[in-house]
């Protein structure tokens, strides 16, 4: 059943530049049916096989789309998220990295209540094995099962996911909720996604450096999850007070650290895999898997 | 009042932290900011001109301002293996896993999801330049990257800048099989690795050999 996207998923994708193209195409070969692109001023058009639009609300409207994949630059992209809400849409991705975290908060806090679950921005999307591609992930990669993956990154993400397909351990969904310190689905969201999914079995958690997050996912993991759940957080040896490519992966005032963390998820029963080579096989011993 | 300006300013000014501290109270009974501190959102900038104008490079790592000015996220550590990565967690997770091999990396790079050769000469460049650098691992994940392109990158910066140090590289994913052949023929003294754990065994090994 996976969570978010599966092959009833019908994608939009906003921002159809190079790398909007691209990865339309991408994810077009990989069976998801990509119904629409949007920019404005190409309404009426095709581009790459894609019929465009130059509203989201046109396009959902001609076409039934039920998610949307944001490439928009970073000046314009919390507009189009706001668009996509404002359209009705229940399942945004937001690929784009860059989006100042205020024009964010100020999104975040806009759509609230709406029926639009943000994923990202600043996140490689999801991918739900042989139904779904949203965003940039290598698919092919992914193998279809019962582990869900939720991580902050992006090829550390792929990492993981190769490390549990050459194990054997496939996938239910594979989610990147995005690097940036304003974000829409947080990892208690996507744990409590899986929790819910019978499909799921377990899941895989990759956290890092910067704000309190993982912490947050800790609590709930030892107040709400019965599944078993293993991590790996990222930057345990990142100096304090740098930014480590990501906006949000930052040690600052002594906060964020990874060690702390890492506590707080063992605490909380959550396997911690010791080096970032050993994240499936640490969830292969923790979840009895394979 | 105060609070309400302070709020003002961060909101205006694309703030990421504005701090007064200490603020005391005086024996008059009035509020006098000791000491202050503003943090600004990088990804606002360009949009502040006024605070982006603030900026002084003399008080930044030189390596940092280098790598700033090609577009690279780079952070400058003690150690004397240079790595170079695309993605921010993967490249976070390499230096997590030289360490836990035994060795000290000299920096984090982050050559971002649509790095090129060019990009790959750049960062190449900028690694060499730090001169405590005794080994060079390069760790790619491909997604959109394309590993026989960062192949064809790694082979061209090496011969470009005559590199006389141990070349530790890890190609996986998108095209990793066509990028593998092209470092093995390419003449040059790569190694090659597999997994992860072989890449950060095999440059601490060579970083210690040096």
């Amino acid at each position: 059943m996976a969570i978010l996207c599966d092959k009833n998923t019908k994608l939009l994708v906003q921002g159809m530049g190079r790398m909007g193209q691209y990865h339309a195409g991408l994810s077009a070969d990989y069976g998801t049916a990509v119904v629409g692109g949007v920019a404005p001023g190409k309404g009426g058009t095709t581009l790459v096989g894609v019929p465009m639009f130059n509203t989201v609300k046109d396009a959902v409207r001609e076409t039934g789309a039920n998610a949307s994949v944001i490439f928009v630059p970073p000046l314009g992209a919390a507009d189009a998220i706001l668009e996509a809400a404002d359209a009705g849409i229940p399942l945004a991705v937001c690929i784009t990295e860059g989006i100042p975290a205020l024009d964010m908060l100020r999104a975040k806090r806009a759509m609230a209540g709406s029926g639009t679950r943000l994923v990202g921005p600043n996140c490689p999307g999801l991918v739900t094995p042989e139904q779904c591609r949203i965003g940039i992930m290598p698919a092919q990669i992914t193998k279809p099962g019962s582990v869900g993956v939720i991580s902050r990154s992006g090829t550390l993400t792929y990492e993981a996911v190769d490390q549990l397909s050459r194990l054997g351990i496939g996938q239910s969904t594979c989610i990147g909720i995005g690097g940036d310190p304003v974000i829409g689905t947080t990892f208690v969201d996507a744990l409590a996604l899986f929790e819910e999914d019978p499909e799921t079995e377990a899941v895989v958690m990759i956290g890092e450096i910067g704000g309190s997050a993982e912490e947050e996912a800790a609590a709930f993991v030892k107040a709400h999850m019965k599944k078993p759940v293993a991590a790996f957080i990222a930057g345990q040896n990142a100096p304090p007070g740098k930014r480590m490519g990501h906006a949000g992966a930052i040690i600052a005032g002594g906060k964020g650290r990874a060690s702390d963390k890492i506590a707080a998820l063992e605490a909380a029963g959550v396997a911690v895999a010791p080096s970032p080579a050993e994240i499936g096989e640490t969830l292969r011993k923790h979840a009895n898997l394979g | 009042m105060f609070l309400a300006g302070l709020y003002r300013l961060y909101v205006e000014k694309d703030c990421s932290i504005a701090e007064i501290n200490p603020l005391v109270v005086t024996k008059q009974g009035d509020l006098l900011a000791l000491d202050g501190k503003l943090n600004f959102d990088d990804n606002a900038l360009y949009r502040q001109p006024d605070v982006a104008a603030l900026r002084d490079p003399d008080e930044e790592d030189p390596r940092e301002r280098a790598a700033n000015e090609i577009d690279l996220a780079y952070v400058g550590l003690d150690g004397n293996i240079g790595c170079m990565v695309n993605g921010a967690g993967l490249a976070m997770a390499t230096l997590d896993m030289l360490a836990y091999c035994g060795g000290e990396p000299a920096n984090f790079l982050d050559a971002g999801g649509g790095a090129d050769k060019e990009k790959v000469a750049e960062a190449f460049k900028l690694i060499l330049r730090d001169e405590k650098v005794k080994t060079i691992l390069v760790n790619i994940f491909g997604g959109i990257v394309r590993c026989d392109m960062i192949a064809e990158g790694v082979v061209a910066a090496a011969r470009e800048l005559g590199v006389t140090i141990p070349l530790v590289v890890r190609l996986q994913g998108t095209n990793s099989a066509e990028g593998r052949e092209i470092l093995a023929n390419s003449g040059l003294d790569i190694t090659p690795a597999e997994t992860l754990e072989e890449a950060g065994q095999k440059a601490v090994a060579a970083a210690a050999g040096a």
